[in-house]
Protein backbone atom coordinates (compact mmCIF):
# COMPACT_ATOMS: atom_id res chain seq x y z
CA UNK A 1 0.00 0.00 0.00
CA UNK A 2 1.08 3.77 -1.14
CA UNK A 3 0.24 6.79 0.80
CA UNK A 4 1.65 10.20 -0.24
CA UNK A 5 1.05 13.36 1.53
CA UNK A 6 2.17 16.73 1.98
CA UNK A 7 4.13 17.91 5.17
CA UNK A 8 1.14 19.09 7.07
CA UNK A 9 0.73 17.83 10.89
CA UNK A 10 -2.88 17.62 9.96
CA UNK A 11 -2.50 14.24 8.01
CA UNK A 12 -1.09 12.45 10.87
CA UNK A 13 -4.21 11.15 12.07
CA UNK A 14 -4.81 9.96 8.85
CA UNK A 15 -2.02 8.14 7.84
CA UNK A 16 -2.22 6.33 11.72
CA UNK A 17 -6.00 5.25 10.98
CA UNK A 18 -4.88 3.94 7.60
CA UNK A 19 -2.25 1.67 9.25
CA UNK A 20 -4.69 0.69 12.20
CA UNK A 21 -7.58 -0.70 9.38
CA UNK A 22 -4.55 -1.96 7.31
CA UNK A 23 -2.92 -4.29 10.78
CA UNK A 24 -7.15 -4.99 11.18
CA UNK A 25 -7.10 -6.73 8.10
CA UNK A 26 -4.66 -8.65 7.62
CA UNK A 27 -4.25 -9.82 11.23
CA UNK A 28 -1.18 -7.83 12.78
CA UNK A 29 -1.29 -7.61 16.74
CA UNK A 30 -3.01 -4.77 18.02
CA UNK A 31 -0.63 -3.94 20.49
CA UNK A 32 2.52 -4.43 18.48
CA UNK A 33 0.44 -2.11 15.42
CA UNK A 34 -0.17 0.49 17.76
CA UNK A 35 4.08 0.59 18.77
CA UNK A 36 4.43 0.62 14.81
CA UNK A 37 2.10 3.47 14.61
CA UNK A 38 3.42 5.81 16.97
CA UNK A 39 7.28 5.01 15.57
CA UNK A 40 6.01 5.99 12.18
CA UNK A 41 3.57 9.19 13.67
CA UNK A 42 7.30 9.96 14.98
CA UNK A 43 9.36 9.23 11.71
CA UNK A 44 6.81 11.78 9.62
CA UNK A 45 7.17 14.14 12.17
CA UNK A 46 10.56 14.66 12.20
CA UNK A 47 10.43 14.98 8.45
CA UNK A 48 7.77 17.73 8.60
CA UNK A 49 9.72 19.40 11.58
CA UNK A 50 13.57 19.05 10.13
CA UNK A 51 13.66 17.66 7.13
CA UNK A 52 11.11 20.34 5.44
CA UNK A 53 11.26 22.87 8.59
CA UNK A 54 8.04 22.70 9.06
CA UNK A 55 6.75 24.29 5.44
CA UNK A 56 3.43 22.76 4.48
CA UNK A 57 3.11 21.88 0.63
CA UNK A 58 6.27 19.06 0.28
CA UNK A 59 5.81 15.89 -0.72
CA UNK A 60 6.25 12.60 1.24
CA UNK A 61 5.63 9.29 0.33
CA UNK A 62 4.87 5.93 2.16
CA UNK A 63 5.44 2.28 1.52
CA UNK A 64 3.85 -0.07 3.82
CA UNK A 65 3.59 -3.72 3.33
CA UNK A 66 1.89 -5.39 6.44
CA UNK A 67 1.64 -9.27 7.08
CA UNK A 68 0.02 -10.67 9.76
CA UNK A 69 3.68 -11.67 11.53
CA UNK A 70 5.17 -8.18 10.56
CA UNK A 71 4.78 -4.70 9.23
CA UNK A 72 6.95 -2.81 7.81
CA UNK A 73 7.01 0.47 6.16
CA UNK A 74 9.46 3.03 3.85
CA UNK A 75 9.37 6.64 4.13
CA UNK A 76 10.52 9.14 1.52
CA UNK A 77 11.18 12.71 1.63
CA UNK A 78 13.32 15.29 -0.43
CA UNK A 79 13.90 17.74 2.22
CA UNK A 80 17.32 18.56 4.33
CA UNK A 81 19.57 15.40 4.94
CA UNK A 82 21.13 14.79 7.83
CA UNK A 83 23.31 12.52 9.90
CA UNK A 84 21.63 10.08 11.67
CA UNK A 85 24.65 8.29 13.02
CA UNK A 86 25.19 10.41 16.34
CA UNK A 87 21.42 10.90 16.84
CA UNK A 88 20.83 7.13 16.51
CA UNK A 89 23.63 6.09 18.57
CA UNK A 90 22.50 8.12 21.29
CA UNK A 91 19.06 6.96 21.24
CA UNK A 92 20.46 3.31 21.54
CA UNK A 93 22.05 4.71 25.08
CA UNK A 94 19.25 6.45 25.86
CA UNK A 95 19.00 6.24 29.45
CA UNK A 96 17.06 8.89 31.51
CA UNK A 97 14.34 12.03 30.47
CA UNK A 98 16.85 14.73 29.06
CA UNK A 99 16.03 18.00 31.35
CA UNK A 100 15.19 20.35 27.91
CA UNK A 101 12.28 19.56 25.41
CA UNK A 102 12.89 17.11 22.74
CA UNK A 103 14.90 14.31 21.69
CA UNK A 104 12.52 11.68 22.85
CA UNK A 105 10.98 11.10 18.83
CA UNK A 106 14.20 8.30 17.78
CA UNK A 107 14.88 7.47 21.14
CA UNK A 108 10.86 5.95 20.96
CA UNK A 109 11.01 5.08 17.62
CA UNK A 110 14.57 2.92 18.64
CA UNK A 111 12.11 1.41 21.52
CA UNK A 112 9.03 0.40 19.36
CA UNK A 113 10.69 -1.27 16.72
CA UNK A 114 12.47 -4.32 15.35
CA UNK A 115 14.72 -2.06 13.19
CA UNK A 116 15.14 1.92 12.00
CA UNK A 117 17.25 2.31 9.62
CA UNK A 118 17.78 6.08 8.27
CA UNK A 119 19.70 6.30 4.33
CA UNK A 120 19.73 9.68 3.58
CA UNK A 121 21.41 10.83 -0.20
CA UNK A 122 21.87 14.38 0.63
CA UNK A 123 20.28 15.89 -2.11
CA UNK A 124 18.72 13.18 -3.70
CA UNK A 125 16.14 12.16 -1.29
CA UNK A 126 15.86 10.57 1.58
CA UNK A 127 14.41 7.35 3.45
CA UNK A 128 13.63 5.75 6.75
CA UNK A 129 12.42 1.74 6.84
CA UNK A 130 10.78 1.15 10.28
CA UNK A 131 10.25 -2.55 10.98
CA UNK A 132 8.27 -4.37 13.41
CA UNK A 133 7.34 -8.55 13.80
CA UNK A 134 4.37 -9.20 16.13
CA UNK A 135 5.42 -9.96 19.50
CA UNK A 136 5.59 -13.33 20.25
CA UNK A 137 2.69 -14.57 22.83
CA UNK B 1 -12.16 10.14 15.30
CA UNK B 2 -11.94 11.12 18.40
CA UNK B 3 -12.37 15.20 19.08
CA UNK B 4 -9.07 16.15 20.59
CA UNK B 5 -9.91 18.62 23.65
CA UNK B 6 -9.12 19.65 26.91
CA UNK B 7 -11.36 21.03 29.80
CA UNK B 8 -9.83 22.97 32.51
CA UNK B 9 -11.57 23.30 35.97
CA UNK B 10 -10.57 24.00 39.13
CA UNK B 11 -9.96 22.60 42.29
CA UNK B 12 -9.11 24.60 45.07
CA UNK B 13 -5.75 26.49 43.79
CA UNK B 14 -5.00 23.35 41.70
CA UNK B 15 -5.81 23.43 37.47
CA UNK B 16 -6.91 20.16 36.38
CA UNK B 17 -6.55 19.84 32.44
CA UNK B 18 -8.54 16.92 31.16
CA UNK B 19 -6.71 16.42 27.92
CA UNK B 20 -9.03 14.11 25.23
CA UNK B 21 -8.72 12.04 21.63
CA UNK B 22 -4.80 12.36 20.18
CA UNK B 23 -2.21 14.00 21.17
CA UNK B 24 0.37 14.74 18.30
CA UNK B 25 1.88 17.28 16.71
CA UNK B 26 -1.00 18.95 15.04
CA UNK B 27 -2.92 18.80 18.68
CA UNK B 28 0.05 19.54 21.03
CA UNK B 29 0.35 23.45 20.18
CA UNK B 30 -3.40 23.73 21.37
CA UNK B 31 -2.50 22.37 24.78
CA UNK B 32 0.68 24.37 24.73
CA UNK B 33 -1.56 27.06 24.29
CA UNK B 34 -3.84 26.35 27.17
CA UNK B 35 -0.28 25.78 29.37
CA UNK B 36 0.60 29.08 29.14
CA UNK B 37 -2.97 30.74 29.62
CA UNK B 38 -2.56 29.06 33.32
CA UNK B 39 1.03 30.15 33.60
CA UNK B 40 0.62 33.16 32.88
CA UNK B 41 -2.34 33.69 35.27
CA UNK B 42 -0.30 32.14 38.00
CA UNK B 43 -2.03 28.88 38.31
CA UNK B 44 0.80 26.07 38.34
CA UNK B 45 -0.18 23.68 40.36
CA UNK B 46 -1.47 21.37 37.62
CA UNK B 47 -2.71 17.79 37.15
CA UNK B 48 -3.23 16.46 33.59
CA UNK B 49 -6.23 14.07 33.96
CA UNK B 50 -5.47 11.45 31.05
CA UNK B 51 -8.22 8.91 31.27
CA UNK B 52 -9.88 9.62 28.03
CA UNK B 53 -6.37 10.72 26.29
CA UNK B 54 -6.17 7.67 23.23
CA UNK B 55 -2.81 8.76 21.96
CA UNK B 56 0.23 10.66 22.83
CA UNK B 57 3.54 10.93 20.44
CA UNK B 58 6.73 12.90 21.61
CA UNK B 59 5.11 16.35 20.33
CA UNK B 60 2.87 16.21 23.48
CA UNK B 61 5.55 14.88 25.69
CA UNK B 62 7.80 18.03 24.91
CA UNK B 63 5.18 20.01 25.93
CA UNK B 64 4.92 18.85 29.36
CA UNK B 65 9.09 19.31 29.40
CA UNK B 66 8.86 22.75 27.88
CA UNK B 67 6.93 23.76 31.13
CA UNK B 68 7.68 21.59 34.17
CA UNK B 69 11.10 23.71 35.09
CA UNK B 70 8.86 27.07 35.03
CA UNK B 71 5.80 25.86 37.17
CA UNK B 72 8.38 23.54 39.88
CA UNK B 73 10.30 27.33 39.80
CA UNK B 74 7.28 28.99 41.17
CA UNK B 75 6.35 26.27 43.59
CA UNK B 76 4.16 24.50 41.57
CA UNK B 77 4.30 21.27 39.59
CA UNK B 78 2.78 18.73 36.57
CA UNK B 79 1.17 15.86 37.58
CA UNK B 80 -0.63 13.04 36.31
CA UNK B 81 -3.56 11.27 36.95
CA UNK B 82 -5.43 8.30 35.24
CA UNK B 83 -3.65 7.10 32.27
CA UNK B 84 -4.61 4.43 30.12
CA UNK B 85 -2.06 1.36 30.63
CA UNK B 86 -1.38 2.58 26.60
CA UNK B 87 -0.45 5.62 27.11
CA UNK B 88 1.61 5.34 30.45
CA UNK B 89 3.72 2.89 28.31
CA UNK B 90 4.92 5.47 26.38
CA UNK B 91 5.79 8.02 29.51
CA UNK B 92 7.29 4.92 30.98
CA UNK B 93 9.58 4.08 28.02
CA UNK B 94 10.97 7.42 28.48
CA UNK B 95 11.45 7.59 31.83
CA UNK B 96 9.32 10.22 33.17
CA UNK B 97 8.18 8.38 36.51
CA UNK B 98 11.37 9.15 37.32
CA UNK B 99 10.98 13.28 37.55
CA UNK B 100 6.58 13.27 37.50
CA UNK B 101 4.27 11.95 39.94
CA UNK B 102 1.67 9.96 38.46
CA UNK B 103 -1.73 8.63 40.41
CA UNK B 104 -4.36 6.10 39.03
CA UNK B 105 -7.18 9.16 40.57
CA UNK B 106 -7.35 12.90 40.14
CA UNK B 107 -8.31 13.40 43.45
CA UNK B 108 -4.94 12.04 44.70
CA UNK B 109 -3.43 14.07 42.46
CA UNK B 110 -4.89 17.13 43.42
CA UNK B 111 -4.27 15.96 47.53
CA UNK B 112 -0.82 16.18 46.65
CA UNK B 113 -0.25 19.76 46.51
CA UNK B 114 0.17 21.54 49.84
CA UNK B 115 -2.57 23.16 50.87
CA UNK B 116 -3.61 26.38 49.65
CA UNK B 117 -3.16 28.87 53.38
CA UNK B 118 -0.16 27.07 53.75
CA UNK B 119 1.45 28.14 50.54
CA UNK B 120 -0.03 31.58 50.80
CA UNK B 121 1.75 31.89 53.75
CA UNK B 122 4.76 30.45 52.12
CA UNK B 123 4.32 32.77 49.39
CA UNK B 124 4.55 35.77 51.45
N1 LIG C 1 13.93 13.32 9.26
C1 LIG C 1 14.86 14.14 9.78
N2 LIG C 1 15.46 15.06 9.01
C2 LIG C 1 16.37 15.90 9.52
N3 LIG C 1 16.77 15.89 10.82
C3 LIG C 1 16.22 14.99 11.64
C4 LIG C 1 15.24 14.06 11.17
N4 LIG C 1 14.88 13.28 12.19
C5 LIG C 1 15.60 13.70 13.25
N5 LIG C 1 16.41 14.72 12.94
C6 LIG C 1 17.36 15.38 13.85
O1 LIG C 1 17.53 14.54 14.99
C7 LIG C 1 17.16 15.22 16.19
C8 LIG C 1 16.51 14.26 17.16
O2 LIG C 1 15.22 13.84 16.71
P1 LIG C 1 14.14 13.41 17.77
O3 LIG C 1 12.90 13.04 17.05
O4 LIG C 1 14.73 12.39 18.68
O5 LIG C 1 13.91 14.72 18.65
P2 LIG C 1 13.15 16.06 18.25
O6 LIG C 1 12.38 15.85 17.00
O7 LIG C 1 14.14 17.16 18.27
O8 LIG C 1 12.15 16.26 19.48
P3 LIG C 1 10.84 15.38 19.79
O9 LIG C 1 10.82 14.23 18.82
O10 LIG C 1 11.02 14.92 21.21
O11 LIG C 1 9.70 16.29 19.62
C9 LIG C 1 16.27 16.36 15.73
O12 LIG C 1 16.30 17.46 16.63
C10 LIG C 1 16.86 16.71 14.37
O13 LIG C 1 17.97 17.56 14.54
MG1 LIG D 1 11.07 14.21 16.81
Amino acid sequence: MDVNITSEFRHLARVRSLIEERADSVGFDRAAASEFILALDEALTNIIKHAYHSQPGHPIEIHLSMQSDEAYAEITDYGDAFDPDPVVSAAQHYKELPKHRGGLGIPLMERLLDAVEFDIRPGVRNVIRLRKRRKVA
Amino acid sequence: MDEFGIKVSQQGDVSVLRVKGYLDAHTAPELEKRMQELISQDRVRLVMELAELEYISSAGLGVFMAYVDEVRGRGGDIKFSSLTPRVYTVFDLLGFPILYEFFPETGEAVKRFPHADSADRGRA
